[in-house]
Formats: C-alpha cells, sequence, structure tokens
C-alpha cells in the first residue's frame, strides 16, 4: 500500500526553540495513523508544520510530493484537512456555511450538495442546527462541524488534532465510531492526535509515540497497544 | 408640515452620503476588524482624482468609474504596504496607524491639487419635481438609487457568491480560512480595495453637493461613523439605518434648534451615538457577541 502522507525528518519549532527533531511519520493510503504523546511532545507542532501553518524543514511528501514551505492555504487546496486543536469554527456563519465553505478548493457543485446531505447523514444534530450560527452550537457539536467541514474538502489526508478534547465520554465514542465508519466507507486516510489513547488505538492502523520532540516508537496499532510501557504511560493500565 | 417633510427629505440626502462612506467603514470592519479613519481621506483622494480627470476631458461618469477601479487598487496597496505588517498587533497600534494614513492622504490631496476649493461637475442631474408643496430633487433620488445599488450590491456578494462566503469565513476566523484553502491575504486586499471603491463613490456624492475642498470629509467622516456605530458596525443594513437616522437627525436640528448654529450642529449625531451606546452597545442591528466562559 502506498503512503498518502510521508513526513520525513521534520524539524521545527517556534522561534529559536526546536520542538521536533527530525520527526518521520508515514500515513498508507486508506488508513488512519495516531500520534501519541504527553502534553508537551509536539504533536500539535507536528500537525501545524504539516498543514503549513508553520514553518519547518525537512520533507513532507503529499501523494510523493513535496508539499514543505508551501502556505496554508495552498497546502489545503492540495487535499489537506486540518481540523485544529479548539475546532476553529467559523462563528459567525451558519452551521450549513460552516460546511460549504469547506468545499472552498471544489468546483462540483452537485458533488458539493450530495456530500453536505452525507455530513447531515452522518451528524444528524448538525442538520437539525443546519440555519443556526455556529458560534451558539455546544463544544461537542462544533467538534462535529470541524470534522464535518474537514471532510467536505474531500481531503487526501485529514489531520485531526485532539477531537475528544473537552466533550464527554459518550460523544466520544460516538465521534470515533464516525472516524471508523469515515475511514472505512469513504477510504479518508488519517492521522489523528490523542490523548485519549485507548479509543485512537482501536480504530488506528499505525501508531505512533513522540516524546520530547521525537518519535521513539512506531509499528501496527495493535502491537503498541499489548507493550507494557505503552499501557503504563497512555492507557492508565 | 411642508417644512417638516422637506427637512425630512434633506435629512435623506445628506443621510445617503453618510451611509455611503459608513458601508465603506463597515466593509473594512468585517473583512478586517479595523475601523478605518483614514477612509474620508481616501474617499477625498478619489474625488479630486475624478475632478482630475474631468478636467482632461473625461465625462463625470466614465470619470467616477475609471477611479472607482483606481481606488481599488489604492486600496489594495494601502492594504498591503501599511496595514497588514501591524494588523494583529494591539488595538492602539492600529489606530494609530490608520491616523497616519488620514494625515498621509489629506496631506497628499492638498501637496498635489492645493487647498484652494475647486467645483467638481456633478453626474446627476440638476433637475427637481414639484410634488404639490415639495421639491424633490434628481440629487435625491440619485443617492438613495445609488445606496440601493451599492447595499444591494453588497448583499448580495457577501450572502450570494462563494467569493462572498469565502470573505466572511477569512473575516471570522483567519485561520480556519487558511486551512480550507482560502487565500486569506488575498481577501484582506480585496476586502480594502472594494472599500476603496465604495469611498470613490461617497466621494463623488459628497463632491456633487459641495465644492472639492481637501477637508471635504473632515464631518463627513465623523457622521459616516456615527452611522456605522448606529447600525452596529458591523450590519450593512445597519449603517444605511444608521445614516438616514444621522442625515434626518442633523437636518431636523439645523431647521428646529437654531440657537446651535451651525458649529454646534455636530453634536446632535454624537449625542445619538453616545445614547445608542447607552441603550444598545451592540448598535441598533448589531449582533451580540456572547463570550463563552
Amino acid at each position: 500500500m502506498k503512503n498518502v502522507l510521508e513526513i520525513k525528518a521534520l524539524t521545527a519549532g517556534y522561534g529559536r526553540i526546536s520542538v521536533l527533531h527530525e520527526v518521520s511519520i508515514s500515513v498508507r493510503e486508506g488508513s488512519i495513523a495516531v500520534l501519541l504523546g504527553a502534553n508537551g511532545a509536539g504533536k500539535t507542532t507536528t500537525l501545524r508544520a504539516v498543514s503549513g501553518l508553520l514553518k519547518s524543514s525537512g520533507q513532507i511528501l503529499l501523494d510523493g510530493q513535496d508539499i514543505s514551505g508551501q502556505s496554508a492555504d495552498s497546502i489545503a487546496r492540495r487535499g489537506v484537512a486540518h481540523a485544529a486543536e479548539g475546532r476553529g469554527t467559523f462563528t459567525d456563519l451558519t452551521v450549513e456555511e460552516n460546511l460549504r465553505v469547506g468545499a472552498y478548493r471544489r468546483n462540483d457543485k452537485a458533488e458539493i450538495a450530495n456530500d453536505l446531505e452525507k455530513m447531515y447523514g452522518l451528524f444528524p444534530r448538525l442538520k437539525e442546527r443546519r440555519a443556526q450560527k455556529a458560534g451558539s452550537l455546544s463544544g461537542g457539536e462544533q467538534q462535529m462541524l470541524a470534522v464535518g467541514r474537514a471532510l467536505m474538502l474531500r481531503p487526501r489526508v485529514m489531520l485531526l488534532d485532539e477531537p475528544s478534547l473537552g466533550l464527554a465520554p459518550v460523544i466520544i465514542n460516538s465521534l470515533f465510531e464516525t472516524f471508523s465508519r469515515v475511514n472505512q466507507e469513504l477510504g479518508v486516510s488519517m492521522l489523528i492526535v490523542e490523548q485519549n489513547a485507548n479509543l485512537a488505538l482501536q480504530i488506528a492502523h499505525d501508531a505512533y509515540v513522540l516524546e520530547s520532540g521525537a518519535i521513539t516508537l512506531s509499528g501496527p496499532a495493535s502491537e503498541i497497544a499489548s507493550l507494557d510501557g505503552i499501557r503504563a504511560a497512555y492507557l492508565g493500565a | 408640515m411642508q417644512y417638516f417633510l422637506q427637512q425630512l427629505l434633506n435629512g435623506v440626502t445628506s443621510g445617503a452620503v453618510y451611509a455611503s462612506l459608513g458601508l465603506a467603514l463597515v466593509l473594512i470592519y468585517r473583512t478586517t476588524n479595523i475601523a478605518n479613519f483614514a477612509q474620508g481621506e481616501m474617499a477625498t483622494f478619489s474625488a479630486f482624482l475624478t475632478w482630475q480627470i474631468t478636467q482632461w476631458g473625461v465625462p463625470i461618469l466614465w470619470s467616477i468609474l475609471i477611479v472607482m477601479a483606481l481606488s481599488i487598487v489604492i486600496g489594495a496597496i494601502v492594504y498591503a504596504v501599511v496595514v497588514r505588517p501591524v494588523q494583529h498587533k494591539d488595538e492602539m497600534t492600529i489606530i494609530i496607524v490608520t491616523l497616519g494614513l488620514f494625515l498621509a492622504f489629506n496631506s497628499a490631496t492638498g501637496a498635489i491639487w492645493g487647498f484652494m476649493q475647486k467645483s467638481s461637475p456633478s453626474p446627476f442631474p440638476a433637475y427637481a419635481w414639484t410634488l404639490g408643496p415639495l421639491r424633490i430633487s434628481a440629487e435625491l433620488l440619485s443617492f438613495v438609487l445609488v445606496l440601493l445599488a451599492v447595499s444591494g450590491g453588497l448583499y448580495l456578494l457577501f450572502q450570494k457568491t462563494r467569493l462572498g462566503m469565502a470573505l466572511r469565513a477569512a473575516a471570522s476566523n483567519a485561520q480556519s480560512a487558511q486551512l480550507v484553502g482560502i487565500p486569506y491575504t488575498k481577501m484582506m486586499i480585496l476586502g480594502w480595495g472594494m472599500a476603496a471603491a465604495l469611498g470613490a463613490v461617497s466621494g463623488a456624492l459628497v463632491a456633487s453637493r459641495l465644492t472639492l475642498d481637501p477637508n471635504m470629509m473632515a464631518d463627513v467622516i465623523i457622521y459616516a461613523f456615527a452611522s456605522a456605530v448606529v447600525g452596529g458596525m458591523s450590519s450593512y443594513v445597519g449603517a444605511v439605518v444608521g445614516g438616514i437616522v444621522v442625515g434626518v437627525s442633523q437636518a431636523f436640528s439645523t431647521a428646529y434648534l437654531p440657537g446651535l448654529g451651525a458649529d454646534l450642529q455636530i453634536i446632535v449625531p454624537l449625542l445619538l451615538i453616545v445614547a445608542v451606546l447607552i441603550v444598545k452597545p451592540e448598535g441598533l442591528f448589531g449582533k451580540t457577541v456572547a463570550a463563552r466562559v
């Protein structure tokens, strides 16, 4: 299986403080990769570097083409959908407009309308609130909207930053079920950053562990999940 | 009654001028979250540019259209060169920068065209209809039509087009806009360019009523801010209604409070702003900004 996203020796930081040291991650076409790590390990920084929000050195290959150094908006137009931490809702736009603006890079009107219905199928709550200003949504609904908006881009790869943050356990479960469904039914490749390691490892195919800005462990998610060290550090066992 | 109605119509005419500049203020505020104090001076510059082109023999209407196009470029350059580097700095910095732009445009206009008043040809016919006791000028009708066309155009652009949605998205959340592929800087440049073109329209309206003078917008910009604030700063409909309210209140204070005199007239719209801000801080048409705690 070929890699849709390949991060090679990525080094990045803020000002003179370097956060990532030669991080390499591959996301295989149609698969889910999860990036685990403690607070401050550099997970969010990794995603920000990939989507062009942060300058970095190293190589970032999307379908084999180097996209490093490009602007965030052109990387998005190439098919990288980044649902950022804190959800990034367009609060002044309606729910439906939030979804439509997610399809900004596309021109296929009929297909966009089609996908919109698909999103409402995935997230019936959003359909009920389609005409509301997105700023009035609850945290869980805004997270659904962030995921829906990212999917509307018809991404080659989706970057999800802490999708479970601040959500009730029952909502987290259904959100991860949705990720799994989207991955299986629509074939969307994903790179998920998550503190809730247990759930993430259940739906992921591959897992990477980031410690102090370097990848210390990687492999099939099921194997990583069974390692004693991981269980102690991230799974609370 | 006749006097009252005539004053009302006068008020609507000046209100249309304030509203047109108020719309430009709202446009910039909504796209870049900046209150552009230089908007009036930029409009004056455009009005002089229009005059210059008419001096070269181009008909007034064409001159206005040419200057609207040029103003888009001027607005874009102002944003890219002056505003963009400070856009995400604190509010005080931005206020100082737009005040600096105010002085720069005012001085540039004076330096190029001199501080002597000039009379500009009006693009509107000097005709007036007599309707019973009332005198309805073609100017009034033209102003109202221009205003309706501009606000209708803005509404369609922002609510019904893909570009308008991208502009609103960029204003709402800069980072998320980039993450869906919207070229943020281009949107900001476009916002400032369009606002400058709108300013050129209001410059043309003012020039057709009064004589051209580098300081002709000094009062108008204050009334335009009053219109925008009364309307809620981020609402186009609000700016239009606000402009009419300010224009009419100004006309009435001139007509019925002669004791105020020409110099103190400005108090009335200012009192209006204060009153609205006390009673309804978000403006008549503004949205309440709820902060999630």
